[in-house]
């Protein structure tokens, strides 16, 4: 006896849902990620003790021959004299004085420029900075 | 007399594409941002009161010499030896002053280094006097506390 076919299989894989996952995917990075907004290359100093830095602080960057650069933290920092912090945070602790700083110095450079950046940002009475490293890896020794 | 429709279409909206459009959207957000997870050592700039509380109180003063080289209250020392040197005077004072004084031509990282062990050390008050305040305040220049 032959039984006959009554119906056929659709071989076909439901898409639907891929949509939602790959939207959840993008609500996940617009949540978790910012666009940086500083480019500058700066070997920074090593250190095993870091803590986040608030995004969008303003940035003092040092390179390694001791050139300044400047941003208020809405864009990439530009190129200014390392007496200009003076005025420049001036400007900004006027507006808000819980202004963040963040020096991005390179580990190379020597004291005198983070001397005299320490020295401006106490004078127009800053108060919290945020001296931004990577991590040390940790040795046997310590 | 009745026709019978012959052609029946399926009422539902094609969404192959949509996931092809959110998986554009992904590889966008992946290339063009970054986590936004600078990481450093915070720090509390002091009122200039409290740098002179600093200065006239009792305090280790750890100075950094300019070829990375560092001293305890005098006494050459290395970075692996602030721990040990600090531990029994926290112990004592959990609110002990600390002075980190640098040479000019000293690297930074080597201020860093020092900064990073006394965080690690749990010192609450660290102080980093500018070459001005050093200035000002000669009675603590090349000595101890």
């Amino acid at each position: 006896m032959r039984f006959k076919r009554r119906g056929s299989i659709r071989a076909n894989i439901p898409s639907a849902s891929m949509g939602d996952i790959a939207f959840l995917l993008i609500v996940f990075f617009i949540v978790t990620t910012t666009f940086s907004v500083d480019k500058t290359k700066v070997n920074l100093a090593e250190s095993l003790e870091r803590e986040a830095t608030v995004p969008g602080a303003a940035i003092i960057v040092i390179d390694s021959d001791g050139n300044t650069f400047l941003s208020r933290g809405d864009r990439n920092p530009e190129l200014r004299g390392i007496d200009d912090i003076t005025v420049f945070a001036l400007n900004l602790v006027a507006r808000a004085p819980q202004t963040q700083f963040t020096i991005k110095a390179s580990r190379d450079v020597e004291y005198r420029y983070i001397d005299k950046v320490l020295e401006q940002l106490r004078d127009v009475n800053a108060r919290n900075i945020s001296l931004l490293t990577i991590q040390r890896v940790r040795t046997s020794a310590g | 007399m009745r026709f019978k429709s012959k052609l029946k279409i399926d009422e539902e909206i094609n969404s192959t594409s949509t996931a092809d459009i959110a998986f554009l959207l992904i590889i966008f957000f992946m290339v063009t941002t970054a986590f936004g997870t600078t990481r450093g050592l915070e720090m509390s700039l002091p009122k200039k009161q409290k740098v002179q509380e600093a200065a006239t109180t009792e305090a280790v003063l750890i100075e950094i010499n300019r070829d990375g080289g560092i001293s305890l209250d005098g006494m050459p020392s290395s970075v692996s030896d602030i721990r040990p040197y600090l531990e029994p005077k926290l112990a004592r004072n959990p609110n002990k002053f600390v002075l980190v004084k640098s040479d000019l031509s000293a690297k930074y990282q080597a201020l860093v280094s020092v900064i990073d062990e006394l965080r690690q050390a749990a010192v609450k008050n660290i102080s980093i006097p500018t070459q001005r305040e050093i200035q000002r305040w000669g009675r603590y220049e090349g000595g101890g506390s």
